[in-house]
């Protein structure tokens, strides 16, 4: 990850601890995150994970317990408050809930960042108007919060967020709360404004969809660490932490369908030339058509119960659940024959009688 | 038919009369100046309290005691405690305007409290996204909390005033002036009850109107 540009946000060792009933929780343990300015980067993890603390530090909304914060080169512990409100407006955020002001109206939250800056009233209404057409809302104006949709409601507060010119937008589960097609809008205008602004956009959520079809990078976060992390098409086509490949295997739906399979009691009675596999393609596995080289080559069926192929950048992975059958003999090759060609096998059940041993050795 | 009914009424109807300018008189400066100050003391409540945009603990604790302190206080012991305080302070303790200062004592702790509630109302995350673009701590006071609580704000307002009006009857007890005053050493003491029914009359009409336009403003702010 060696890239020549200097970070805009570079955490450094960070770690928030809290204290509660006399019990240290480490919400965020020695983070080191490094952001390029012009960057879409995507911090995924489950709720408790610490997501939420760790960017809460970019602005030290949540001032961290060591470790330095440096944001756009300025160290933000160092700065004075005055100084600090400054830097913080240079960093927008939006949340999950919005967090709009229910006693004004669209316009006036949008122009609520700029009520600290000398600039007249009229001015002032031309840039809020502006950014609400930014967001496409330009007809809303004076409507009150209470009055808009969930993805509306975001949208008021991207434009708000946006008011101040930041260089950075933190988003925080700003997704969470909407519905999956009101969540790509959001998406694709968070994507729009990266392009169009060079906005750094540092986004969290606990959902693989929206780190797929927006971020550049992505963090896997938990316990308070960064577990795995890289170009987004790098860590999901090939994840080394059991809790990413969860990620990628919930997104592809394969995780439920295998907990479907395993409890159909009409699978457990395979017999004894049977095997059910759970097949995993990756790379140059998904181009080739072994499924059909198994049936030619070694005289197998393959009766598939399940399958999926999830797309991350130019990568796909290809997810199939096939029930086997075949010559004793013939399965083992076969099996062979896939995992040489970089398919990962799993066993998920064998027939009665069946000869377990002699299969598990082909078994990774 | 008013002769009838309200015989004694008649007879000092100047007097009465001055009497309920003399209730609004002492119900109108209470309201504004324990207004002021119980306004103050909630914000500090609300901003100092751990979580808060200006956490302290040490404040907090000061403030949260004093407000309990002088909440426990019974309205009608604390006008007698306050004597001399209010001597040297307005130089007399009869009268409407020495009234004023006992009042104050006696309702702005109250008021604090529903400050505190009021303001408590809003939902931390929505301070915090100012917080996040740079807003200073007065302009969160003003621009936020003083803005987002409004409608709860005059609801707490309304049942100061209500609970005010109340206490200045009280206040008749030490020869205040006012409706209370007049109900007590006229209707009571001279058993001219048509006394004592008109200025309830009169009390409950004020009550009403307090309620009335308070309910119509807190609808007002309100943008659903």
């Amino acid at each position: 990850m060696a890239e020549s540009t200097s970070p805009i946000i570079d955490l450094h060792n960070v770690s928030v601890t809290f204290q509660s009933n006399g019990k240290s929780l480490h919400a965020v343990d020695q983070v080191n995150l490094q952001i390029q300015p012009g960057d879409i980067y995507g911090i995924i993890g489950y709720s408790g994970a610490g997501k939420s603390t760790l960017v809460r530090t970019i602005n030290l909304l949540q001032q961290p317990t060591s470790g330095t914060v440096t944001v756009s080169g300025k160290d933000l512990q160092k700065l004075s408050n005055p100084q600090l409100r400054t830097a913080r407006k240079k960093i927008g955020m939006i949340f999950q809930h919005f967090n709009l002001l229910n006693s004004r109206t669209v316009l006036n939250n949008v122009e609520y960042p700029l009520l600290s800056q000398s600039i007249s009233k009229a001015k002032r209404q031309a840039k809020a108007k502006k950014l609400l057409e930014l967001v496409g809302l330009g007809e809303f104006e004076k409507s009150y919060p209470e009055q808009l949709s969930g993805g509306q409601k975001q949208r008021v507060a991207i434009a708000r967020a946006l008011a101040n010119d930041p260089d950075i937008l933190v988003s925080d589960e700003a997704t969470s709360a909407l519905d999956p097609k009101t969540t790509n809008d959001i998406l694709k205008l968070l994507k729009q404004l990266n392009e169009t602004l060079g906005l750094t956009i540092v986004l969290i959520t606990h959902e693989m969809q929206v780190i797929k079809s927006v971020c550049h990078h992505v963090a896997v976060m938990d316990q308070g660490k960064i577990i795995e992390r890289g170009e987004v098409a790098e860590v999901f086509s090939d994840p080394k932490q059991p809790l990413t490949q969860n990620f990628v295997d919930s997104s592809a739906n394969v995780t439920e369908a295998l907990d479907q399979i395993k409890s159909d009691s009409s699978l457990q009675d395979l017999s004894a030339n049977e095997r059910l596999l759970f097949l995993k393609f990756r790379g140059r596995a998904t181009k080739q058509s072994l499924i059909s080289d198994l049936t030619e080559l070694y005289k197998l069926k393959a009766n598939i119960l399940f399958g999926n192929i999830e797309r991350i950048g130019s990568t796909s992975i290809g997810y199939l659940i096939i029930i086997l059958s075949g010559e004793t003999k013939q399965l083992a090759d076969g099996i062979n024959f896939l995992n040489q060609n970089g398919v990962r096998v799993r066993l998920i059940a064998t027939g009665k009688k069946g000869v377990k041993q002699d299969v598990k050795t082909n078994i990774s | 038919m008013l002769k009838q009914i309200f015989p004694n009424v008649i007879h000092i109807w100047p007097q009465f009369v001055q009497s309920i300018w003399d209730t609004i008189y002492m119900t109108f400066w209470s309201s504004l100046i324990a207004g002021l100050l119980g306004l103050g003391v909630g914000i500090v409540l609300v901003i100092t309290q751990s979580g808060g945009i200006a956490e302290d603990p040490y404040v907090y604790s000061l403030t949260d005691k004093i407000v309990n302190f002088l909440r426990s206080i019974p309205f009608i012991i604390l006008l007698a405690v306050m004597f001399p305080i209010t001597n040297f302070i307005v130089g007399t303790t009869v009268g409407t305007t020495a009234s004023l200062v006992p009042l104050v004592v006696g309702i702005f702790p109250f008021y604090a409290r529903q400050v505190q509630n009021a303001l408590l109302e809003i939902d931390p995350q929505v301070i915090e996204a100012p917080r996040s673009m740079g807003s200073s701590i007065p302009e969160i006071i003003f621009r936020i909390y003083l803005r987002e609580g409004l409608p709860d704000l005059i609801r707490a307002s309304i049942v100061t005033v209500i609970s005010l009006i109340g206490l200045t009857t009280m206040a008749g007890a030490i020869g205040s002036g006012g409706l209370g005053d007049i109900a007590i050493s006229i209707g009571y003491a001279r058993f001219e009850n048509d006394v004592t029914v008109a200025a309830m009359l009169v009390i409950l009409i004020m009550v009403f109107l307090v309620q009335i336009i308070g309910d119509w403003l807190a609808k007002k702010t309100v943008h659903l």
